[in-house]
């Protein structure tokens, strides 16, 4: 018996799962497939970009968004909120954008101080959120999708065939308490945030790609360090859906804002048109927020042209844009109430 | 109708077992429900390496996870490739790897104390594994040493029975590297065996 035979012998009489724990798991995918949920979406469709053109209105100067800009991982300080020569990062491995940065820090700023002010609201951990989800996709009819899912995560609820469904979630992870818990548990300082960030979505192409393959927002992997740190942050915010902690919220606007290359557009609208201002990367998706209150009230995507599906060896392009809301958000006394 | 979609339509009445793996996914695209089959025939062999590595409950969630962030990300399989195996396994090392601390504790402690807590979950092995052999201990001392990466690769060849090309497309590195990291794990391996080192007599290095 040689060493690897031996490693094979270790745990060898570990039985396979029992049925009920493979019945389990798989009406959990089923529960997924049938049924757009929180963390379930479509792909977005790659391709030629027309329609997108139409909603979008770059409200600043300096240049179109390039979907690929060079940046190390490596760069050993974080420029501050405002725009600095330093911000055009290592080697000046790109132009400085500028009066872009800054007028996305400016409005980033204003939103920070915006939900600061706002009270701290916190669910009890056995009340239910309601939800309405909706998203559209050039192309698709549009998916509307309602959920009950209580605080702490433990308990979700939905209507099937006019029957509502309740059904007890083993760890609640991914629940709108961890959610909360995991804005609240982030620094202040938006250099420890995004430190974080990196942290969590790592410093390679290939770890941003195995991060993202499980986030909402990165439906197109990160392709530099500040594409992924944007989206995890983004993932944040959107997971927070029921309820953020004011401060931790403002902290993360503040760390968005010293993200190189981060630009925000005016006059984009959400899933179910309401109109807000656009925060962006990579200037393909956007985190959309109320231009008022400065809550997320949305994700817009729009295809690109540079990529395309293969399908049997042939490339497939699709064009369009694709864009989600948290259309309704309510505090209720029990599953099935809106 | 392109021929895609007129095989999509010659394919809604097929029994699942006619398609492969590529092929399920692609329908799964249009019809999500199709991808059920897909854990229908991995699923188990899966949950199987989850709870070796990490015990039976959190074999649960991980295997969920697993699934749901493949159907996630199914409109990103390549179709070229027919086996979803090495994709599954690669996934599913990821969501492992995310779980590293609870792993190596568990190694840790099976090690000092002969009593694995993988098993306790499974009431009639407990009798067996209190009384592992001295061996199995510096196995699992030798495993919880390794590095993630080395150790994704040990346990894919030897509990998960992927080759070489198989785990090289699972983690996403090159097979070169594979036998690298292994070789380098097997070393540890035996080097954590000391004394009695199996490999002493006349053992190839190769499986």
């Amino acid at each position: 018996m040689n060493d690897l035979d031996l490693v094979r012998t270790m745990r060898a009489d570990v039985p396979p799962p029992a049925p009920a724990r493979l019945a389990a798991g798989r009406n959990r995918i089923l529960a997924a497939a049938s049924r757009p949920r929180r963390y379930w979406r479509l792909a977005l469709p790659v391709g030629a970009v027309a329609a997108a053109a139409s909603i979008v209105c770059v409200a600043v100067l300096g240049g179109t968004a390039t979907p690929s800009r060079p940046w190390s991982a490596a760069t050993p300080s974080r420029p501050g909120t405002t725009a600095t020569p330093s911000r055009s990062g290592p080697a000046g491995s790109h132009p400085p954008p500028v009066l872009r940065a800054s007028l996305a820090a400016q409005i980033l700023t204003v939103a920070a101080r915006t939900v600061a002010a706002e009270p701290a609201a916190r669910p009890g951990d056995q009340q239910w959120i309601y939800t309405r989800f909706v998203q559209t996709q050039t192309g698709t009819p549009d998916q509307s999708d309602e959920n009950w899912i209580r605080f702490d995560g433990l308990e979700q609820a939905y209507y099937q065939d006019g029957q509502l469904i309740v059904q007890p979630e083993s760890t609640g992870s991914g629940g709108p308490l961890d959610s909360y818990d995991a804005l609240a548990a982030l620094p202040a300082a938006p250099a420890a945030i995004l430190a974080e960030a990196r942290r969590v979505v790592g410093t390679t192409q290939r770890e941003w790609e195995n991060w993202s393959s499980g986030s909402v927002v990165a439906e197109l992997a990160p392709g530099t360090v500040g594409d992924a740190e944007f989206d995890y942050l983004a993932q944040l915010l959107w997971d927070a859906y029921a309820a953020a902690p004011p401060a931790a919220l403002a902290h993360v606007y503040r760390a968005m804002a010293d993200i190189p290359g981060v630009t925000v557009t005016r006059g984009l609208v959400n899933a179910v048109g309401r109109s807000g201002i656009g925060v962006s990367a990579n200037g393909v998706s956007w985190l959309l927020l109320d231009p008022r209150t400065y809550q997320v009230i949305g994700l817009n995507e729009r295809a690109i042209s540079n990529q395309s599906v293969m399908v049997k060896g042939a490339p497939i392009t699709f064009s369009g844009t694709i864009t989600m809301a948290w259309a309704d958000v309510a505090v209720v006394a029990a599953p099935g109430q809106r | 109708m392109t021929a895609r979609h007129r095989r999509y339509a010659e394919d809604q009445g097929a029994a699942d077992t006619r398609l492969d793996d590529a092929a399920l996914i692609e329908r799964s695209w249009h019809e999500p429900e199709a991808f059920a089959a897909l854990y229908d025939r991995h699923a188990a062999p899966i949950y199987r390496f989850a709870g070796r590595r990490l015990g039976d409950q959190m074999a649960d969630d991980v295997v969920a996870e697993t699934f749901l962030a493949a159907f996630r990300r199914r409109k990103r399989y390549d179709l070229l490739r027919a086996d979803a195996r090495p994709w599954l396994y690669g996934i599913a090392a990821n969501v492992i790897g995310k779980h590293r601390r609870a792993e190596v504790r568990m190694l840790r402690a099976f090690s000092r104390t002969g009593a694995d807590p993988v098993a306790a979950g499974h009431a009639d092995l407990v009798d067996s594994r209190v009384c592992a052999a001295a061996v199995q201990r510096d196995l699992a001392a030798a495993l919880a040493g390794l590095s993630a990466g080395d150790r994704d690769v040990l346990l894919l060849i030897a509990w998960a029975d992927l080759s070489y090309e198989e785990t090289a497309a699972a983690l996403g590195i090159p097979v070169g590297t594979v036998r690298s990291r292994l070789n380098r794990a097997r070393r540890k391996v035996r080097e954590a065996l000391g004394g009695q080192d199996p490999t002493s007599s006349n053992q190839e290095l190769d499986p």
